[in-house]
């Protein structure tokens, strides 16, 4: 009753590539020369410089880690950490090199440019080439640009912050994006604006065993609210591509910030991504975090409520295809009185892919009025897949209310069997059970994005029937 | 037993202790235990490695208590067994003088993966070895009672007890680790269980500790065809508590319901590692660890749902609720799943909290002062773990779960 067809990578819409036109590109492998080439390609401050630096010997110094997904594969000495692929940015659309143009018009973004969009630092390897901020968001002193920009006309913003968040040395590949990062977004919300148009980037690895190491700095400034979305494609590759990026959010006093993300890498990158956002009094912070692609992925979205009333939010969706695996979650840690958290993990494994929850609810000692939240959901497609959970709760406070629940299970056969005695195909029938799986968590996403979601689960459940 | 014996301590030689890092024994004090040091004290109680030079039979003694279909005593130097007419078939080898023949297999399944030293100290340098026998087609309608009852003087405890449960076989075990003579007593425990076809086995495991007592004991059920386990393990109180609970369901119809009560006072720490492991399809296993932690104490629950990659039609659920009674009390939960087959139905729930405010005003509001009205409240949470507890013990465990509290 089962077949289960693997989707071809052939017919993988985003599975193209250019051929190579980057201008500048360090040598394989990373030392101390190729840290400082690049800090010099940047004109850095001489303190980014030494904090790079500091980055560089951690990385060199911490293990790998010993647990989560498998990443033996991963050689660090074969791997180009940096590539500048035009001069100087360009200020219009139309000003684009031609190639670089043709992908995003590939991928959509006129579409998204025309109306309802702010600003798009379209990254293409390791730089911000594109960029363009709208009249009105400047002229309320918001901020969104490269972070290599930040540092040259908001250095005091940025000295204050960057690195508050997560540190150079908080784990391996945290250290790494320290000595190597490259390109990013960088946000500053001034005291109550509200942006209500989402701000977004798009990220491309053009480049064969290239890493992308884009960092990420987010300052929601008291009572603003800001909606990040971030969404990356990549063609896809012989050899492996690793992608390490950092984002650190700040959620000031009665701050709201969301950060959305849809990763699609092509099943042959490495996504190992350190995020944490902190909130403040009263502030609130949502991850809505979607993996769709990727060889491997590690990501545990993180915030830390260090302020009375603060509130964070998890929302996430793994998908595992063959050959995949994600190893996802999200982490809270109440720090602060009468702080609340939901994490929401939804994964569905296929063809042998593994998805697994890993998450982490701490509660400090002699704190009150906390709510924890947590439900993990897994939807396994065929015998041969995977799903595992590992949820971590530490309390260490009386006045709390923590609930989890986890369900593993497959596509019901009564469930099947109703839609199919409405005249639905199997494979109708399942695509509609997992989009139904999934649809509290795509109604959170914006418009454009819930319908890329539901295309590219669409092309996975493709030939695969219950 | 040699064989046996000599088997385990290979193993023992080529593990080492316990480390920080290790994710099992993360949030255990070892610093207060230094295994090494208690192993040189005592590396065997026998005479140099060889010979036991224990020789004293299993004494019957007579008529059990009321209540009890058989009782077994271990105190200072033999085992002392009362038991009635209905007892008549089971039968008790202590391993220092015979294991018979059918141990075997089970015994060498137990060093199967044998991967943690205490557990593998236990099996190559046993202080205490008895096996249980229940014939098949025997039932028992009355309790089983093992005790083992600390000397004053021996300071290091190592006691493993084997139960087989032939086919068709019903008996209801209480296993009870009784410490309280010696101070600073160390136990190293291993129990294991097979269930054959149909056999229906409840095992409940008790520990009495002196302050500053220690106890370690690992569990693993080997459940066939048709076998169904009920298990509880009473943890209340005590410095530093570690029990490592294994059900594995061999064979298809096998059913295992797995509870745990613990109350964590001021100073206790309790840990529990429940491995609920469905090797076959058409296994169902449910379990319900609830416990209540003190202000200045601290539990970890660590549960896991294993699925093997052949186990379709599995039925499997965890839950861990977790009662806080003050600030400074820390529950840490960490239920966990690892599912290799789609055609399942699995799900885990976790609750940490505090007695609820809503239900304590109604008592109060009916007259009964805050003690009193806590004091229900907390049994009536602990009510349904309890109730799995034989009759004639029940007492005596709900008494002590309120001296604890």
């Amino acid at each position: 009753m089962s077949e289960a067809v693997t989707v071809e990578i052939g017919e993988y819409k985003y599975g193209f590539a250019f051929p190579d036109r980057s201008v500048f590109k360090t040598r394989k492998g990373l030392d101390e020369e190729i840290v400082r080439t690049i800090s010099r390609m940047k004109n850095e401050p001489e303190w980014m410089l030494q904090y790079r630096l500091r980055g560089l010997e951690a990385f060199r110094r911490k293990p790998m880690p010993n647990w989560g997904a498998d990443l033996s594969e991963i050689n660090f000495d074969e791997i180009y950490y940096y590539a500048k692929p035009t001069e100087d940015r360009k200020g219009r659309w139309e000003e684009l090199p031609e190639e670089i143009r043709k992908t995003y018009d590939r991928i959509g973004i006129p579409e998204a440019e025309r109306k309802f969009l702010a600003g798009v630092g379209a990254q293409y390897d390791s730089e911000i080439v594109y960029h363009n901020i709208r009249s009105d968001l400047e002229r309320k002193g918001v901020v969104f640009c490269a972070p290599e920009d930040a540092l040259r006309d908001h250095p005091e913003l940025v000295r204050k912050y960057f690195g508050t968040v997560i540190p150079f040395n908080d784990n391996k590949f945290a250290a790494l994006n320290t000595a190597v990062w490259s390109g990013g977004s960088f946000i500053y919300v001034p005291k109550g604006v509200r942006v209500e148009i989402p701000l977004q980037a798009y990220f491309r690895i053009n480049l064969e065993s290239f890493g992308q190491f884009e960092r990420t700095l987010i300052i929601a400034d008291e009572g603003s609210f800001v909606h990040y979305i971030e969404g990356c494609t990549a063609p896809i590759y012989s050899r492996n591509s690793l992608h390490s990026a950092v984002v650190e959010i700040l959620a000031l006093k009665g701050a709201r910030v969301r950060y959305t993300t849809i990763q699609n890498w092509s099943n042959n990158v490495y996504n190992l991504v350190t995020k944490r956002a902190v909130a403040y009094e009263e502030a609130v912070v949502e991850w809505v975090d979607g993996n769709i692609g990727s060889k491997r992925t590690m990501k545990y979205p993180a915030v830390y409520l260090l302020g009375q009333k603060a509130h964070g939010e998890v929302l996430s969706i793994a998908f595992a295809g063959k050959g995949q695996e994600q190893d996802t979650g999200g982490k809270i840690v109440h720090a602060a009185s009468d702080t609340s958290s939901v994490i929401t993990s939804k994964s569905i494994s296929k063809d042998g892919g593994i998805a697994s929850y890993r998450g982490l609810i701490k509660v400090y000692p002699q704190l009150t009025g906390i709510k924890s939240h947590v439900v993990c959901d897994a939807l396994l497609l065929d015998p041969q897949s995977k799903t595992n959970t590992y949820p971590y709760m530490e309390i260490e406070s009386e006045d709390v209310s923590m609930e989890h629940e986890a369900r593993v299970s497959r596509i019901s056969e009564e469930q099947l069997f109703y839609l199919r005695s409405r005249g639905l195909s199997e494979s109708e029938a399942s695509l509609m059970i997992v989009n139904g799986f999934l649809d509290p968590l795509v109604k959170q996403l914006p418009l454009e994005y819930a319908v890329e979601l539901n295309r590219l689960i669409e092309l996975e459940m493709e030939g695969s029937v219950g | 037993m040699d064989n046996l014996r000599v088997e385990a301590e290979k193993i023992f030689e080529t593990l080492s202790w316990p480390q920080q890092s290790w994710e099992s024994w993360r949030r255990t004090p070892l610093e207060k235990i230094k295994l090494e040091d208690r192993f040189r004290e005592h590396p065997s109680f026998t005479n140099g490695k060889g010979k036991a030079s224990r020789t004293s039979p299993l004494i019957e003694e007579g008529q059990p208590r009321n209540g009890w279909a058989l009782e077994v005593h271990w105190i200072t130097d033999s085992w002392k067994c009362y038991r009635t007419e209905d007892a008549s078939r089971v039968e008790l080898y202590d391993w220092f003088i015979h294991l018979p023949e059918e141990a075997t297999p089970v015994l060498e399944k137990r060093m199967q993966g044998l991967s943690d030293r205490l557990q593998a100290w236990n099996l190559a340098y046993p202080t205490h070895g008895l096996l249980l026998k229940v014939p098949p087609h025997t039932r028992l309608l009355k309790p089983i009672l093992i005790q083992l009852e600390a000397d004053g003087n021996t300071l290091l405890s190592l006691p493993h007890l084997l139960i087989l449960m032939g086919k068709d076989s019903e008996a209801q075990v209480v296993v009870r680790f009784d410490g309280r003579k010696t101070a600073g007593i160390f136990y190293s425990g291993g129990i294991t269980y097979q269930g054959e076809e149909n056999s229906q086995g409840t095992l409940v495991v008790d520990r009495l500790l002196p302050s500053e007592g220690k106890f370690f004991l690992s569990f693993e059920g080997y459940l066939q065809r048709d076998a169904t386990l009920n298990s509880l393990e009473v943890h209340l109180g005590g410095v530093l508590s570690k029990t490592t609970w294994k059900a594995i369901l061999e064979e298809a119809g096998a059913k295992a319901d797995l509870r745990g009560v613990y109350v964590a006072t001021p100073r206790s720490h309790i840990e529990m590692e429940l491995t609920q492991s469905h090797r076959s399809g058409h296994t169902q296993s449910n379990s319900l660890y609830k416990g209540a932690v003190a202000s200045g104490g601290k539990s970890v629950f660590q549960g896991l749902i294993v699925v093997g990659k052949g186990a379709a039609k599995t039925d499997a659920y965890l839950a861990n609720r977790n009662l806080l009674l003050g600030s400074g009390a820390r529950a840490d939960s960490i239920p966990r799943l690892v599912i290799g087959n789609d055609d399942v139905r699995c799900t885990h729930g976790s609750t940490t909290g505090r007695i609820p405010e809503g239900q304590l005003f109604y008592l109060r509001s009916r007259g009964l002062p805050d003690r009193e009205a806590r004091r229900l409240l907390i049994e009536g949470f602990f009510e349904e773990v309890v109730s799995k507890v034989p009759e004639i013990y029940r007492d005596d465990v709900v008494n002590r779960i309120t001296e604890a509290l």
